[in-house]
């Protein structure tokens, strides 16, 4: 697949290796996106890409709810934890009131079907990190919800 | 223009390819290799692209190595376009279930990764609060106060009216008129348990590999409370947002129109409902999020009130700063900067203003979008510096807040606390070197994607290679030979992996030229050859000093390093005297002109030039399905 050339190149790449090894995290010719924000078009990831209506933001969001979710119940966490880190999940995607965003309860029982969490204990779940307030019968359906829709 | 030829986006080479939909393959696992430039990843770069994410190992600092996620668009842009560099796409055709397999391994660990550094600061937040406590006066940043509240004890005069009188009328009317001073006094109440707990520091870490645990301790108990006892008197007494705190763009820089004025009060509205919920909740931050809604809700207001956007100000308080001279000695033209961001907002404010109900997320995209056209805009317009900060923004400006702690712990508790947070922070600490400590040779960027693939296919240390062949037709090692390095490490995924075609997306300025040659002929090359006349690269001070572009010549590339080599030298010497003027910036390009030279006069093809800003969808891949 590769010439001789290519040889040669990995003689010189040992010098470009020892100098620089991986990519750095933040590039400096990837500065100009710190800028404008622009290389990820944030309108595209806003617009309907789904039969259900829902956005690329938002499907991403769920989805990484669901992984956060199953790698927590199979490590057994629940309460605050369990809360402090859906959290930081949520504001990686730009939420921070998590309690009124319907997709974290569809992520949440998508992750604890990939997580094999029986459906008896949905309704525990529901109770630890459902809303205090009458919502929570919502979020028990929404967990309800991303379970039933969900493969193991 | 032969390379270019070779490099046709979309040439299909089929190794080892199967019979389309044979075995249920219908997506696509993409080994990226992204080739060598100078610079960042000097000696190449690999990623494994899922779907619409790539996943990459990438150097951080101190030192360490972590798993990094882009959307794929991005990563193209970034490597492809801005970095200059060929990609070459691997495409392992799999089943959905290992697809989703793999996505899910991947995201799993970055979202762990992710928390487990985020912990680290948490840890080292809750111990300066407790050492403060220890002198006397605890002082804890509270996020989102700081567009209420100044710093220390103050606060603001009462102010009667507006949105936040409507908001606590409508959480009377829910939840009882004495709601706000019980759930006050409950707040209060705690600080006074935290004051007086005899309760261990944390709880205890997580597992190695499992999402890492915070714990949550007195000091973070005692700073939620902090937080919501600020939140409750905002809302209780009413406040104006601080000077400082919100920005504003002109009718004529973002004109709103009906649509986008009726999605704005369909906005307030739910936050208004879900505030009024959230004063209820039983969330320990909930602090934070009834501050930074409070604040959204009073810049809805003004927006809604008057004919212009106010959006809150969100750049982190620590964001980064160039000049605009820096800007353009690395390329970029603030006026092009912010036209694109200009743009990008409009574009963002039209397909919110389709939307029936936004979420909070399509808010957030709003402000962040608004802020970063404001800082460009403002910094070409007033020649200041200009605040970077990449990724998610959020307002969470925050106000050091010294808490209404009633009493003390004894000095001896707060110390054994403080000790235990150390200790925590020192056990994390060592995990996480154990765990991410880069090493050239052994545990690099190769190394490690291998390596977290071999999770994705089996949890069965025992069943890996069994496991990998039936998924990927293959099992490649992690740290095998020479195989850290990513060129070699492509050529073992195209042996081992059942890669169904390999395709190449030609860098930026290649592409380019290719263009520019079909629609002008001959001349093309010869101009675009070189930095001085070429019309599609502008010299940048991220690259090195050099004349001849060699990534699309390959007799000549000698001839042309001797050439670039001997320009490198002079900007060597040229840029001794000019130090003490330009800060050695001549002076160093020049010892990088030189050096990447040499690679030439052997054939080999380092540099490529690279690029501050290109405009988005310069680079597109192909489609993440399989098609039969």
């Amino acid at each position: 697949m590769h010439s001789m050339a290519t040889w040669a190149l990995a003689a010189c790449l040992g010098l470009a290796l020892a100098s620089a090894g991986c990519s750095f995290s933040t590039s400096s010719a990837s500065i100009s996106d710190s800028i404008t924000g622009s290389s990820e078009s944030v309108s595209d990831s806003l617009s309907s890409s789904s039969p259900d209506g829902s956005s690329k933001s938002e499907q991403a969001y769920r989805e990484d709810v669901r992984d956060y979710t199953a790698s927590a119940a199979r490590s057994g966490r629940g309460g605050a934890d369990f809360q402090g880190g859906l959290a930081r999940v949520a504001e990686l995607h730009g939420v921070t009131n998590w309690e009124a965003d319907t997709a974290t309860f569809v992520g949440i029982g998508e992750g604890l079907r990939r997580a094999g969490v029986a459906p008896a204990a949905l309704a525990d779940w529901a109770g630890r990190v459902g809303p205090s307030s009458g919502s929570r019968v919502q979020a028990e359906r929404l967990i309800q919800q991303g379970y039933d829709a969900t493969h193991s | 223009m032969t390379v270019v030829a070779a490099l046709v986006l979309g040439a299909v080479l089929g190794f080892g390819a199967l019979e389309a939909g044979a075995t249920g393959e219908t997506r696509f696992a993409d080994f990226i290799y992204a080739d060598a430039n100078e610079g960042s990843a000097s000696g190449g770069h690999v990623a494994i692209r899922l779907g619409d994410r790539t996943y990459h190992f990438g150097y951080h600092e101190p030192g360490v190595l972590r798993l990094d996620r882009d959307d794929s668009a991005r990563f193209a842009h970034v490597y492809g376009a801005l970095e200059n560099r060929n990609l070459q796409l691997l495409r392992v055709a799999v089943t959905e279930q290992t697809f989703d397999r793999l996505r899910s391994s991947f995201n799993e660990r970055y979202l762990s990764e992710s928390g487990e550094f985020e912990v680290l600061a948490a840890l080292a937040l809750d111990r300066a609060f407790l050492e403060s406590w220890t002198a006397g006066t605890p002082a804890a940043a509270i996020r989102g106060a700081g567009y209420f509240l100044p710093d220390g004890r103050e606060r603001p005069p009462p102010h009667a009216g507006g949105a936040l009188a409507r908001l606590r009328e409508r959480v009377r009317e829910r939840h009882g008129a004495g709601f706000l001073r019980s759930r006050r006094g409950e707040a209060e109440k705690e600080l006074v348990v935290v004051s007086g707990s005899s309760e261990p520091a944390v709880a205890g870490l997580s597992a190695p590999g499992a999402h890492p645990a915070r714990g949550y301790g007195p000091a973070r108990r005692a700073v939620d409370a902090q937080a919501l006892v600020e939140a409750l008197g905002v809302l209780e007494r009413g406040a104006l947002l601080r000077p400082g705190t919100t920005l504003a763009l002109s009718a004529d820089e973002l004109s709103l129109d009906a649509s986008t004025r009726s999605m704005l009060s369909v906005l307030a509205e739910r936050l208004e409902r879900d505030l009024v919920d959230a004063a209820a909740s039983r969330r320990p931050d909930i602090g934070f999020v009834l501050l930074v809604g409070m604040a959204r809700l009073l810049a809805l207001e003004a927006t809604l009130d008057g004919d212009h956007l106010v959006i809150l100000d969100v750049f982190p308080p620590g964001a980064s700063r160039l000049s605009v001279a820096e800007v353009e000695a690395r390329g970029g033209r603030l006026d092009v900067l912010a036209a694109a961001a200009h743009e990008e907002l409009r574009r963002v404010r039209d397909v919110l203003a389709a939307k029936p109900v936004p979420r909070e997320s399509d808010y957030a995209a709003l402000e962040a979008v608004a802020n970063r056209y404001h800082e460009l805009e403002r910094s070409r317009r007033t020649g200041t510096d200009l605040r970077v900060a990449p990724g998610q923004l959020l307002p969470v400006r925050s106000a050091v807040r010294v808490l209404e702690l009633p009493q003390a712990p004894t000095r001896a508790r707060l110390v054994s606390w403080i000790e235990v947070l150390q200790e925590r922070e020192r056990e994390l600490l060592e995990r996480l070197d154990r765990a991410h400590h880069y090493n050239l040779l052994t545990h690099n960027c190769v190394s490690e994607l291998f390596a977290q693939i071999e999770r994705a296919v089996s949890s069965d240390p025992v069943g890996v290679v069994r496991s990998s062949v039936a998924q990927l037709g293959g099992h490649v090692p992690p740290g095998r030979g020479l195989e850290f390095i990513p060129f070699l490490a492509t050529d073992a995924v195209a042996s081992a992996y059942r890669v169904d075609r390999v395709e190449t997306l030609p860098s930026y300025r290649l592409r380019r030229v290719e263009e520019m040659e079909i629609a002008e002929g001959g001349v093309v090359a010869w101009r675009e050859s070189n930095v001085l006349t070429s019309t599609v690269y502008e010299s940048s001070s991220l690259d090195s000093a050099f004349l001849f572009f060699t990534d699309d010549v390959v007799l000549a590339r000698p001839l042309l390093g001797v050439a670039n080599l001997l320009y490198g030298l002079g900007a060597t010497v040229a840029g001794v005297p000019l130090a003490a003027v330009d800060g050695g910036r001549t002076l160093s390009a020049g010892l990088r002109g030189a050096l990447w030279s040499l690679p030439e006069l052997a054939f080999v093809n380092v540099r490529k030039g690279s690029f501050f800003y290109l405009p988005r969808d310069q680079t597109d891949l192909p489609s993440e399905r399989r098609t039969p």
